[in-house]
């Protein structure tokens, strides 16, 4: 596969994934743009592992997690304090109501919302996601049920009203 | 339940994605902005080893007979005249995405005669009129326009003198130069205050640091003329702090530059250049203001000028001219 093939077929892709992790447009778009350079730039090596693909998306995940341990100087805020639920009108309440959780999804810490995006999103098993994340499948485990557990707590009611239903 | 509605938040904001299209220019252009760089880097490299390989057999000429690579520096120019053109342009280090085009502030040959008694700086008045591209332009303009083979070949045909290479500086190439060799000294004639930061140049001489060189080195004052002799007076300052300068400090000097400089030396090379600078005497440096009317204009006179270069004359022409010449 050349690189030129690999990004038409896969960048819509990777900035859908990208985004589900930073949670706003500029920000995947960045976050792409700085794995999708190094790609370029070394793209023989890359295209003989493999699942190009894979690989990539474990760059993006870690370069989104490594983010938070940069220098202060060169920090960037990806990820927006959730907004605070404005009121809104009957007819809308269950959209924002999952809004909400989009907005809940930001304040996870930056391993337990990739957790959840890889499995919940991409759809990969615990082994792949330990994998991607260069950790331990146990690991995994703990970050997803966290992530879960900060969810439910912070989301009773919508929890509660889906469970009525 | 939390599973689902989280695969549904997700597939929601899928249109949250940014357009594909500018993401891929935005990719291609850095790729390819870094491809360059890291090609430059390599350059970079390789001038530096090349400086080194020279500086290192500079030291080594001293106590042996000169090893290969110095044997054919020296042989390109045994014997003969060697003229670098230098070029200092307004290029600023904090400004590095001006439209504008690159001007050259100062341009001045540097010339070394065959017999190497003295080296000589010819300043070249940035506003001489000369043909270019079927019109008249000024030297400044055809570098701007043409860049530094398009000066060169103009000086050449200008003065009749040939030009063995180009040196191009910048503002952020003179302050790493200067501070590299630890600062220059320069004797200030008459009060200066900057146009641009004003600092005070009182008369006397003294050190002065890259940046202060640099602030020095801009103001024009009412002519050109005053800048042109501060711009040689620089120059021979600079050489008085090279020569003797021992291995380590040129590779410094050479590592600070090597951004903000330059070179093209033609088949000689540094290591060419190096050889024949080193035995240089900055003491015996001139500084020549060739001619020119007020505004620039080189005179007709200024033809005898470039007939004693060609003609390894310049001795004479110099004691005839002692009111063209900086006082040594």
């Amino acid at each position: 596969m050349t690189y030129e093939e690999f990004v038409t077929a896969r960048l819509p892709g990777l900035l859908r994934f990208a985004v589900m992790l930073t949670g706003d447009r500029d920000s995947a778009a960045d976050l792409v743009q700085d794995s999708m350079v190094k790609v370029q730039l070394s793209w023989r090596r890359i295209n003989a592992v493999d699942q190009p693909d894979r690989y990539v998306r474990r760059l993006i995940t870690n370069t989104y997690i490594d983010q938070r341990r940069l220098a202060w100087w060169k920090r960037v805020v990806l990820r927006a304090e959730p907004a605070e639920p404005t009121p809104v009108p009957d007819h809308a309440e269950t959209t924002a109501d999952r809004d909400l959780l989009w907005a809940v999804l930001a304040t996870l810490p930056r391993q337990q919302r990739a957790a959840l995006v890889l499995r919940y999103y991409e759809g990969l098993r615990d082994q792949e996601i330990a994998d991607v994340m260069r950790c331990s499948v146990g690991t995994v485990r703990g970050y997803v049920s966290r992530a879960l557990a900060t969810l439910r707590l912070q989301l009773p009611d919508l929890l509660n009203e889906e469970a009525c239903r | 339940m939390i599973e689902e509605l989280m695969r549904e938040t997700f597939a929601r904001h899928e249109d949250l994605a940014p357009a594909p299209e500018p993401v891929r220019r935005r990719i291609d252009t850095v790729a390819t902005k870094r491809r360059r760089l890291r090609r430059g880097a390599v350059g970079c490299t390789v001038v530096a080893v090349i400086a080194l390989v020279a500086a290192t057999f500079m030291r080594v000429d001293a106590v042996r007979t000169a090893p290969q690579l110095g044997a054919s520096a020296v042989s390109t120019f045994a014997g003969k005249p060697m003229t670098i053109l230098l070029v200092g342009t307004d290029r600023r280090p904090w400004d590095t995405n001006r439209s504008e085009l690159l001007r050259s502030d100062s341009i001045m040959l540097a010339h070394l005669p065959a017999d190497r008694s003295a080296p000589y700086v010819i300043s070249l008045a940035r506003d001489h009129f000369v043909p270019f591209q079927g019109r008249t332009d000024k030297l400044n303009g055809v570098f701007a326009i043409g860049g530094a083979a398009a000066l060169r070949d103009a000086v050449q045909a200008l003065t009749g003198v040939t030009v063995d290479g180009v040196v191009e500086v910048d503002f952020a190439g003179l302050i790493a130069v200067t501070d590299a060799v630890g600062g220059v000294d320069l004797c200030v004639e008459k009060r200066v205050v900057s146009r641009h930061t004003q600092r005070i140049f009182d008369p006397g001489c003294r050190r002065f640091s890259g940046d202060e060189a640099m602030d020095y080195l801009r103001q024009g004052h009412t002519t050109d003329s005053v800048r042109q002799q501060h711009g040689r007076a620089y120059v021979k300052a600079l050489l008085a702090r090279l020569t003797g300068a021992d291995l380590s400090r040129f590779v410094r000097v050479l590592d600070a530059a090597r951004q903000a400089i330059r070179v093209d030396l033609g088949p000689a090379g540094l290591a060419g250049v190096f050889a024949v600078v080193k035995d240089v005497k900055p003491d015996t440096l001139a500084g020549i203001a060739p001619p020119a009317t007020p505004d620039g204009q080189l005179l007709p006179a200024a033809a005898e000028l470039w007939t004693a270069v060609r003609d390894g004359t310049l001795p004479a022409w110099v004691a005839a001219n002692p009111d063209r010449v900086d006082q040594r």
